[in-house]
């Protein structure tokens, strides 16, 4: 190869950062790409009114609700219905509610309590449970 | 003649004695097995659990001391839905005179994707990892139970107790375990695992599940199932993802690094460990204590 040295020092230093292109790719990972196309994460649903009912076939009762561990309604009544607004998250996925409760006194039969729940601008949703005296049961809103 | 009849009478109540004390020998496959068998034999059974904790079914392999224990037992308890890919073969060679169970093949499979679909092979598998839903494992409890009655109807009520006892303890664990997963929102219950063997329990409890291998753990995993798993964990905002006590946790670590969730802790995903995870209980109150803590 003929030419000034300079020359050919400086095609020797633009060859070598040509290759240095590909060698930091390599370096950096296979997995790089699909994270630059990666969307960003689903927003988690926001705080809203939710309405809540219970229905209870025998009086008096006592009640606790739990919502992600935490109880968001709990207290005693001498009514048959009893009802409350929360504000909680309502995602699509739907919710766990855990219902505990009973009646001071063992009836002839068994019992029911009726949780109804109404998130805002949604149809309402409905689950019962039957217990002779106690009852604890995680229902599922969807 | 007195004499005589003293000794005859006293022989035959040794006899009888003698006879009611031999125990059922039972041989099982599987770590769960060895539990419930244990839990409804009681006194009145001899288990020898092949498969011990720790040790990953899939890569299992009797040993000709194992055909031996198989042979002389009255019952062989196996898994089922495929996963002992051996027990064809053990039929034939150890020449297995008691009662073969499949228990896991008496209850509905889920199914999955094998994890490269080979020319001519199923295009689904059943998921084998049928424990992870305490409701199966009363039903194995229901199958053991009545096979015990069936070989040995003269301990049938203490078979019938210890069961009773037991499902009631499976009613409790499943009441906890609901309890345990409703503390986590369901938009959150998003199961990275190592390998596939959570379907039965994401099926109950609402969870979805992006494993980074298939249904084995012989599987290789490959670059392009690590990438989408990384996009994945990126797009749904997982907050931790979960090693496997038989697992090698290179791939996840690597995982981790490149999107930042964390290490939730280690599964017991292919039997029962030591230790407090070694019952039936103990490994499900921490497989569950670990998802629901690390994803919250």
């Amino acid at each position: 190869m003929r030419g000034s040295p300079l020359l050919r020092a400086v095609l020797v230093l633009a060859a070598l950062l040509l290759l240095l292109i590909p060698l930091l790719r390599l370096t950096q990972g296979t997995a790089a790409p699909a994270l630059a196309d990666a969307s960003p994460a689903e927003p988690r649903a926001k705080q809203a009114t939710v309405h809540l009912e219970l229905l209870s076939t025998r009086v008096p009762f006592h009640f606790e609700l739990r919502y992600l561990g935490k109880v968001i309604w709990q207290g005693e009544s001498m009514e048959a219905q009893v009802k409350k607004a929360v504000a909680m998250e309502f995602p699509k996925e739907g919710v766990d509610l855990e219902l505990k409760g009973g009646w001071r006194e063992d009836g002839a039969s068994v019992a029911a309590v009726k949780l109804t729940v109404i998130p805002s601008d949604q149809q309402p949703r409905e689950k019962s449970v039957w217990a002779q005296k106690e009852f604890d049961e995680v229902l599922t809103f969807q | 003649m007195k004499l005589l009849a003293s000794f005859l009478m006293v022989s035959l109540a040794f006899l009888f004695q003698a006879q009611g004390s031999e125990k059922v020998r039972i041989s099982t496959f599987s770590t769960i097995l060895t539990e419930v068998a244990q839990r409804v034999g009681g006194d009145r059974v001899k288990v020898t659990g092949l498969v011990k904790p720790g040790i990953d079914p899939h890569e299992y392999d009797p040993t000709p001391g194992d055909l031996r224990q198989v042979a002389k037992s009255q019952i062989v308890l196996a898994s089922g839905k495929h996963i002992e890919g051996y027990l064809t073969k053990l039929k034939e060679s150890a020449g297995v005179k008691g009662e073969l169970i499949s228990v896991g093949d008496q209850f509905p499979s889920l199914m999955m994707k094998p994890e490269e679909e080979k020319a001519g092979g199923p295009k689904e598998i059943e998921d084998p990892h049928w424990w992870h839903s305490v409701e199966n494992v009363e039903r194995a409890v229901k199958i053991v139970r009545d096979e015990l009655d069936k070989v040995s109807p003269s301990d049938k009520a203490v078979f019938d107790k210890n069961a009773e006892v037991y499902l009631a303890e499976l009613e409790g664990l499943k009441k906890w375990v609901k309890s345990k997963v409703a503390e986590l929102p369901r938009d959150k219950r998003k199961l990275v695992t190592s390998h596939d063997a959570f379907q039965y329990f994401a099926r109950d409890f609402g969870f979805k599940i992006y494993a980074i291998e298939g249904i084995s753990t012989q599987d290789e995993v490959s670059n392009r199932k690590v990438a989408e798993i990384i996009e994945t964990i990126q797009k749904q905002g997982v907050k931790a993802i979960f090693l496997e006590s038989i697992e090698n946790p290179k791939v996840i670590k690597e995982i981790t690094r490149e999107t930042g969730a964390t290490v939730g802790g280690t599964l017991y995903a292919d039997g029962l460990g030591e230790g407090a995870t070694g019952t039936y209980d103990g490994m499900m109150r921490h497989n569950v204590t670990t998802i629901v803590d690390a994803l919250k």
